[in-house]
């Protein structure tokens, strides 16, 4: 047998838990595949298209070593979203991506566990900067860059996988925003 | 869930779970008109966006797809496995072969392998192949393991042929059985020489 285990980290904030979807003790079909999983609150309509999404991000944690955690709930156990760094072939860089399920709903946990991961990423894995691909008319998930902190950019559009009206909104390290600024290029503002 | 993907060996292949260094074997067969019948061609976001599912397949369902390696040099030659995807009405026994190394025989050493594996270790009782009917290698292929054309089984989007396997009471220690491990054998060594078996 070759394991699939890999050490995939676990973070902790206050009131949250962060495991990879693709770690050996995490059951994605519970989690949120099963018929009684909570639903996500960006649910899409084809309902095939969750258990692609579930079975990509385990694969992203393989090939990549990083990926979307599964967010739980620490005093529950439940699980209410994914959030973490996303990077299919395609993707100009690396995207800080979020989705939270109903049970996360209004309680702060989409902007705790962005800050989590923001942490570990600036701060145990050494990246400087990460971008979120948010669509302008996404209120929420607009505030929700606003509040971790993010700035936005320029409009993008993806060759391969079109959508419109999306806006980078870009993540920086403490440490890169203190040195020159390299991402302030091609900032709007 | 189980995420330990098992080693598989054969008379000439190591199945193995698709790793990451093996992408450029699957990318350059996905973006190419072989993968016509699963799906592709394949742009680079959804040949990667597929391969990432396969990965997460084995922890999603416990079963999956193998990377076919020669067993001598480790080159791949394709995957083969278990596939059920949603939306797939059953399991599937799934092949695909690179171009370059079609016509000898190791989709059906490495299709015979993850099917008896299937049915030994995990209790399968039966499977499925889902095949598009212009897609006649892979019809042959499924003959050649005993498969035959379900006519009452579900499709997949009415656009595929359902070829049953023979179930495992059916297949074990079979004249079936034995022609395929005679025809794998005569791939490996033209001279082979069957003793003993059924077929005889």
């Amino acid at each position: 047998m070759i394991g699939l285990h890999k050490p995939f980290p676990r973070l902790l904030s206050k009131r949250l838990m962060l495991m990879s979807p693709a770690d050996p003790d995490f059951d994605a079909n519970a989690a949120f595949l099963d018929a009684d999983a909570p639903k996500f609150i960006d649910a899409a309509s084809d309902p095939d298209s969750l258990w692609w999404s579930i079975a990509t991000i385990i694969g992203h944690w393989h090939l990549h070593g990083y990926g979307l955690f599964a967010v739980i709930e620490r005093n529950t156990g439940q699980t209410v979203g994914l959030v973490g760094p996303w990077f299919p072939k395609g993707w100009p860089e690396p995207e800080l991506s979020w989705h939270l399920m109903e049970p996360g709903r209004g309680k702060g946990y989409a902007s705790e566990a962005a800050e989590c991961v923001l942490h570990w990423l600036f701060t145990e894995a050494g990246w400087d900067s990460i971008v979120s691909y948010v669509p302008e008319e996404n209120h929420a998930s607009v505030a929700l860059a606003r509040r971790v902190g993010a700035r936005p950019e320029n409009p993008v559009s993806f060759r391969l996988q079109p959508a419109p009206n999306i806006r980078a909104w870009r993540h920086v390290s403490p440490r890169a925003r203190h040195a020159k600024a390299p991402a302030a290029r091609g900032l709007l503002h | 869930m189980p995420c330990d993907i098992p080693v598989i060996e054969t008379r000439r292949l190591l199945l193995r779970g698709p790793e990451a260094k093996d992408y450029p074997d699957f990318k350059a067969t996905f973006s190419s008109y072989r993968s016509r019948f699963m799906g592709g061609p394949l742009n680079p976001y959804e040949a990667w966006m597929l391969y990432a599912a396969e990965i997460g397949h084995w922890q999603v369902r416990g079963f999956g797809m193998w990377m076919i390696h020669d067993k001598a040099t480790e080159e791949t030659y394709g995957m083969a496995g278990g596939w059920q995807p949603a939306g797939w009405p059953e399991r599937e026994i799934a092949w695909i072969i690179w171009p370059g190394a079609a016509g000898k025989g190791y989709a059906l050493e490495a299709a015979h392998a993850a099917r008896g594996y299937f049915y030994s270790n995990l209790g399968w009782e039966t499977a499925v192949s889902y095949i598009d009917p212009k897609n006649l290698d892979s019809i042959r292929l499924a003959e050649r393991l005993g498969a035959r054309k379900d006519h009452e089984a579900a499709t997949i989007d009415g656009n595929d042929a359902v070829y049953r396997h023979p179930a495992p009471d059916t297949l074990k220690d079979s004249q079936m059985a034995h022609g395929i491990d005679m025809e794998i054998a005569h791939y490996a060594d033209p001279l082979f020489k069957p003793e003993g078996w059924a077929i005889d």
